[in-house]
């Protein structure tokens, strides 16, 4: 088990610094600093003087990966790839292009994002497994089928009509709840339920059918067969093989995402003016704040692959046939 | 007691799979219900319980149990009757078990549902299984300790009457003829009526009171065992089943040919279904349907003591030990392990001796037939020889010829490849779906005989479809268009385009049907003795060495544990091994 | 007679690119028995033929949408002939009396009056206050900016369909080649394979094209000598988004592909060619290659109409398609916010809405109707 841990990380590492190294590629060698200068000072004409300033006052005057002014260590530590990339390792995310501590306000965001996104997971997940196991009970018969239409077409409608729809029927409309807005505790549960309901919603059709699939291919299985014969009643089969063995393909696609709840949702966040993460990375990236989603980018790997040593240990949990070593 | 009328079962297309099967099991007695692939065995069975795969219906007929009609009984009840009066053992225990629960769990779950007074020690012990089992998961077990779970998971109910389904097929001989050993004593202890399935004559002749033989969706005839295996079948196609069937006994003799195979289900042909493949076939067969008479469905059935008994005396085959000079093939303490990783830095900790000093030979013209169990090392050992490992490392010797193959690279490699060639056991896996026949006979002569132009090449593929029984008309077609028993020509056919000296048979004929594995069993003594072929002969079916093969090695545990000619090795077994295969062979 | 000079924008090459492989595909598959069979059953069913209609009519209106010319304009005599900067195509031309009857600004659909009241002088010198009539019929209404709601549709489909299907043209090469790479070869091969998707995986989707799209965007903005026309610069845009989600998006195949070559690897006719000294690209491309092609057919088919919804979402987060470029995205964008309006506005969101459900719809029911035919096992 402990070996299993330290081989992980030991797998995480590279993969970080991949991660580390595309971004650092992406945003200072196939476009350089002062190209972000100026787009951020805008306008057609920007002096070069100009472009040094916000360079300077951004940190961006460094060279990549060597810099030959430094002294001894300095050499290499007075670097872009050093203050900029590697410096996430130890969670030093440097400050926004407004001067603001990035790692501040991630620490701040978290948690109106957590507040949304957890219960939209965990009633969303109940809910989609629910309705699959129903549609497979009913398997073969006309519910089945319309269901499964029904999965369809909700599937075929993009997320943001489902924001829109929500806003003006429940909020605009029969004004149950408010349209948007956020406050922490318990207060603020009233502004919770539409963005609840609606990233619960807008979920629906995939993860229903996905689920729906993976119970009728077990359903297929000898067990199953075995399990009949046996004298079960079907709601049995159903809940303690079917759903039993199911869970693992399950788990697979759930916990890999827990820790990524973290981030937020992009829309939702924005939709509702929600202070979480979503919106942080929305509106870095419509004002071209790279350094911001340098950070995001970083942190969404960390967490995915915490994601993945969740899913490893699950595994071990749920499945007597693994054993981690 | 179960008296199942006139049974039809219907595919989803509304073809019969099952067309009229009657049957009678009685408390107490073994009914064997024996019959090819695909003539509606399974579906028989599955019917009785009603688990008939989805879209596959039961069209008519009655099954009559205490009075009640099984087919008419409300859902509720029958799934009391399911696991309760009847209940069913399958074929694979390894899939028909759940894996994410506890042997005990799967036990107590069944004897909960009715209401059993029997505990899970109890029954774990009527299957002879340690209390200890009770805790495993079905991974943790063998197939045989699986197969013995299933079977006391289907006894919690106290069943009257017990349907195995091929219930041995998956497993070893050794493990096949426990099992056997358990059923029966179970059947008797409990007075359970037993209705066996199973294509093997073997294991009917072993277990059977009565045999009722299936062909074609029909019983063709049922009679006591006892009267049926002493040469009294008086359909046909029993008779032939029987004739086909290979044992030391038939040795050098040629098995009589039923020629064709099975028809699909609902393709069957008008007037009797077995008249295209008789071997007494008259013109009213083809007109008359024949009703089910005295047994037996047949307008002509034969004289009750025509066949002579098979010679018992094994003699040795013509010129088999006669080869002289250097063998062709020259295996020397051969090695081929696996490595198991483990650790931090997954170093190799161990490894898995698959074949562990392995030293053989084999003459030109000659067939050695290597027989194991799973996991003895011999296809590990099959793929070596033909260089096909690059997973594993090999150490020892192999001479061909003289050369030394582990030494082999480049173009001496590809000389080597068109000199031993190999032939798998399942026709539908060893032929790629997506390309035509001709297209996949002429791959390997265009590896290995980039020389030959097209026509050339056309033309070797033409002889060589003829030599097999089949035609150039094949040659623009799939594989999925052709039977089991002609994918596998198929496949000796793509093997002896290249023109070998050896050929790997790797377990040839036992994904086939018997009627069908004499066909193939004749060719291959044709080829043989035309090329002067040698055969590497790998199989689990002692039998089947003892008509076939010139000598055996027995292979165990990577080693092997007994070598000599193969009537010398059956008749008279030295190595406890060998002699436990031998007992443990049915029949 | 006007002249026209026809204009072929890069998008347009690689769009009939791609039409002119999947007619060489039909084309080969016509004569494969079991092709035909196949595609007999997508057909067959009655989902799949009407989603199959649809499809077809939304592909030729993107077809004719790329059909692209200038309109020669009047030069003095004695110079070359000039054309316009504006760069039209057939279907502009069959929607000319929607494209050129603009309004003022919104109109409900087939109103024959403008939105808003305007103080107007009327005859008699006194002002009111109503709304002016309208200069056209719009079935659809019209926007802001007086612009045929139903014309903006038609236009954005062109948007959508380039992005399904060009994107699956970076995809398809890499998740192929990776994929099938890793399972064959399996060793070191496998491990550096898994490692670069794992790494791509761990990113979160949006946030890496969002990053890659910004990366884009400040080159097209340094570089403005590039493009001799907007249409130019927007069709660079929209190429560039496809190919980010392309490099992003071939991971999920990949692994499909891997988890199969690994299956076939075992398959006794692969090792059977071995046995033969068959070579790994043979094998590879008769072997394997035609044993997973049922997966790509089908994944390609499913994506479709996700790539079609992420453009919108990619939009709404700044990291669409360019502004300029008439998109279902930019369309529902501008609309959303028209809710709030009293009187309400409601026919652009509608219209986008219709048009795109309409759309994905079509294609999700399509994707099954192929999903059921190439793997009747793995239908869900």
């Amino acid at each position: 088990m402990i070996t299993y841990l330290i081989r992980r990380l030991a797998y995480a590492l590279p993969i970080l610094l991949g991660v580390n190294l595309l971004t650092f590629a992406l945003f200072f060698g196939v476009s350089s600093p002062d190209d972000m200068a100026r787009l951020h000072l805008g306008g057609k004409r920007i002096t070069a003087e100009a472009v040094e300033r916000w360079k300077v006052q951004h940190g961006y005057d460094l060279p990549h990966f060597y810099n030959p002014a430094g002294e001894g260590v300095a050499k290499v530590t007075q670097t872009l790839f050093v203050q900029k990339s590697l410096k996430l390792f130890a969670l030093d995310f440097g400050a926004a292009d407004d001067g603001r501590d990035i790692g501040r306000e991630i620490g701040k965001r978290m948690w109106p994002s957590l507040v949304v996104a957890l219960p939209t997971f965990v009633l969303g997940l109940g809910a989609y497994l629910a309705i699959a196991l129903f549609l497979v009970f009913f398997r073969n018969t006309a519910i089945d089928t319309v269901g499964v239409i029904l999965l369809v077409a909700l599937m075929s409608i993009s997320g943001l009509f489902y924001v829109i729809g929500g806003q003006v029927l429940l909020a605009k409309w029969w004004q149950w709840v408010p349209i948007s807005g956020y406050a922490p505790g318990l207060s603020g549960l009233h502004f919770l339920v539409l963005p609840v309901l609606i990233g619960m919603v807008s979920g629906i059709g995939d993860s229903t059918r996905f689920y729906r699939a993976l119970f009728l291919e077990e359903a297929g299985h000898d067990y199953v067969r075995t399990a009949h014969a046996k004298g079960l009643s079907p709601f049995r089969v159903l809940f303690r093989h079917i759903l039993g063995n199911a869970a693992i393909p399950i788990l697979t696609g759930v916990v890999v995402v827990i820790p990524r709840l973290f981030l937020g949702s992009l829309i939702l966040e924005s939709f509702f003016g929600i202070p979480g993460l979503g919106s942080y990375t929305i509106d870095a990236i419509q004002a071209q704040d790279f350094a911001i989603v340098r950070a995001m980018v970083f942190l969404g790997s960390l967490l995915y692959i915490l994601g993945l040593m969740l899913t490893d240990l699950s595994y071990a949990w749920v499945d007597p046939r693994v054993r981690l070593q | 007691m179960l008296q199942l009328a006139d049974l039809v079962v219907r595919l989803p297309d509304g073809r019969h799979a099952v067309d009229g099967v009657s049957l009678a099991l009685e408390a107490g007695r073994c009914l064997v219900l024996l019959g090819e692939s695909g003539c509606g065995k399974s579906l028989t069975a599955l019917s009785l319980l009603r688990l008939l795969p989805e879209g596959v219906t039961i069209a008519g007929g009655q099954a009559r149990l205490a009075e009640q009609d099984l087919f008419s009984l409300p859902e509720r009840q029958m799934r009391g009757w399911r696991g309760g009066r009847l209940a069913m053992v399958f074929q694979e225990p390894m899939s028909s078990l759940n894996p994410v629960l506890t042997i005990a769990a799967q036990i107590e779950e069944a004897l909960v549902a009715h209401g059993s007074s029997q505990t899970v020690a109890s029954l774990l012990a009527d299957v002879d299984l340690q209390p200890q089992h009770a805790q495993s998961y079905p991974f943790q077990l063998s197939g045989g300790q699986r197969q013995r779970a299933l079977i006391a998971m289907m006894l919690a109910g106290e069943p009257e009457i017990l349907i195995a389904d091929e219930p041995t097929t998956a497993l070893d001989v050794t493990v096949q003829a426990q099992i056997l050993r358990l059923l029966r004593d179970l059947q008797a202890k409990r007075r359970m009526a037993l209705l066996l399935i199973t294509h093997d004559l073997g294991i009917a002749r072993e277990m059977a009171d009565t045999v009722a033989v299936l062909y074609a969706g029909q019983v063709v005839e049922e009679a006591p065992a006892s009267a049926l295996f002493a040469c009294a079948a008086r359909h046909p196609y029993t008779r032939a089943l029987m004739q086909v069937t290979p044992s030391l006994g038939r040795r050098g003799q040629p098995l009589s040919s039923l020629p064709g195979s099975v028809p699909l289900a609902g393709a069957w042909p008008r007037g009797c279904r077995f008249a295209p493949r008789c071997g007494q076939v008259q013109p009213r067969c083809r007109e008359l349907a024949p009703p089910l008479e005295h047994g037996v469905r047949c307008l002509f059935p034969l004289d009750q003591a025509v066949a002579s008994p098979p010679s018992i005396a094994a003699q040795p085959l013509a010129d088999a030990t006669s080869a002289q000079g250097t063998p062709l093939l020259q295996v020397e303490d051969l090695c081929v392990h696996y490595p198991i990783r483990r650790g931090l830095w997954q170093r190799t900790a161990d490894w898995v001796r698959a074949v562990d000093g392995v030293s053989l030979h084999l003459n030109r013209g000659e067939t050695l037939a290597l027989v194991g169990e799973s996991g003895c090392g011999k296809s590990s050992l099959a793929r070596a020889l033909l260089r096909l490992q690059p997973q594993a490392t090999v150490r020892g010797r192999i001479r061909l010829h003289g050369e030394e193959v582990l030494n082999l690279r480049g173009a001496d490699l590809h000389a080597f490849r068109s000199r031993a060639q190999i032939v798998f056991q399942d026709p539908f896996s060893s032929l790629n779906p997506r390309m035509r026949v001709g297209d996949i006979l002429e791959e390997g002569l265009q590896a290995l005989r980039p020389e030959m132009g097209p026509g050339a090449r056309r033309q070797q593929i033409e002889r060589m479809l003829n030599r097999v029984g089949l035609d150039a008309s094949a040659m623009p077609r799939y594989p999925h268009a052709f039977s089991g028993g002609q994918r596998q020509r198929l496949a000796i056919a793509r093997a002896l385009c290249v023109e070998p000296q050896l050929l790997i048979l790797d377990e040839p004929t036992s994904a086939l049907d018997v009627s069908v594995q004499a066909q193939v069993l004749a060719l291959l003594r044709a080829l043989q003795d035309e090329h002067g072929l040698a055969y590497l002969f790998i199989t689990h079916n002692l039998p089947l060495v003892g008509y076939f093969a010139d000598r055996v090695v027995v292979m165990q545990g990577g080693k092997i544990v007994e070598a000599g000619a193969t009537e010398i090795v059956m008749a008279a077994p030295q190595h406890p091994y060998t002699q436990a295969l031998l007992a443990s062979a049915p029949g | 007679m006007m002249g026209i000079q026809p204009t072929l924008l890069i998008s347009d090459a690689v769009l009939f690119l791609l039409l002119a492989a999947v007619g060489a595909y039909v084309w080969r598959s016509r004569r494969s028995e079991r092709a035909r069979a196949t595609w007999r059953g997508v057909f067959a069913a009655r989902m799949g033929r009407w989603s199959a209609w649809v499809m077809v009519f939304f592909v030729s209106v993107g077809v004719f949408d790329s059909l692209h010319f200038r309109v020669a304009v009047e030069t003095p005599a004695g110079q070359a002939q000039q054309y316009s900067g504006e760069v039209l195509s057939v279907l502009d031309t069959v929607l000319t009396p929607l494209r050129t009857a603009s309004e003022k600004t919104y109109s409900a659909p087939l109103a024959a009056t403008l939105l808003v009241k305007e103080s107007v002088t009327l005859a008699d010198g006194s002002v009111a206050r109503l709304a002016p009539a309208i200069a056209h019929v719009h079935p659809l209404g019209t926007d802001k900016v007086g612009q045929d709601v139903l014309y903006l549709a038609l236009k954005s489909v062109r948007t959508g369909l380039l992005i399904g299907t060009l994107t699956t043209l970076v995809m398809l090469p890499l998740a192929c080649a990776l994929g099938i790479a890793a399972g064959y070869f399996g060793g070191r091969v496998d491990d550096a394979i898994q490692y670069l998707y794992t790494t791509l995986n761990s990113i979160p989707g949006v946030l890496l094209i969002a990053a890659a799209v910004l990366v884009v965007d400040v080159q097209i903005d340094a570089h403005g000598e590039w493009f001799n026309s907007a249409a130019a610069r927007a069709d660079l845009r929209l190429l560039a988004l496809c190919a980010i989600l392309g490099l992003t998006g071939w991971t999920g195949l990949a692994r499909l592909l891997r988890a199969e070559t690994l299956k076939l690897r075992e398959l006794d006719y692969i090792q059977a060619a071995r046995a033969f000294g068959v070579s790994h690209g043979r094998i590879l491309a008769r072997h394997v290659l035609p044993n997973v092609a049922h997966l790509v057919i089908i994944t390609v088919v499913l994506d479709f109409s996700g790539l079609v919804l992420a453009e919108v979402v990619l939009s709404y987060v700044g990291a669409g398609v360019d502004p300029a470029t008439p998109s279902f995205g930019n369309m529902i964008n501008a609309a959303r916010l028209e809710l709030a309006r009293e009187p309400v506005v409601w026919w652009p969101l509608a219209t986008a809405f219709a048009f795109l459900f309409t759309l994905v719809l079509a294609a999700n029911l399509f994707a099954d109707a192929v999903r059921a035919a190439f793997d009747p096992r793995g239908a869900g």
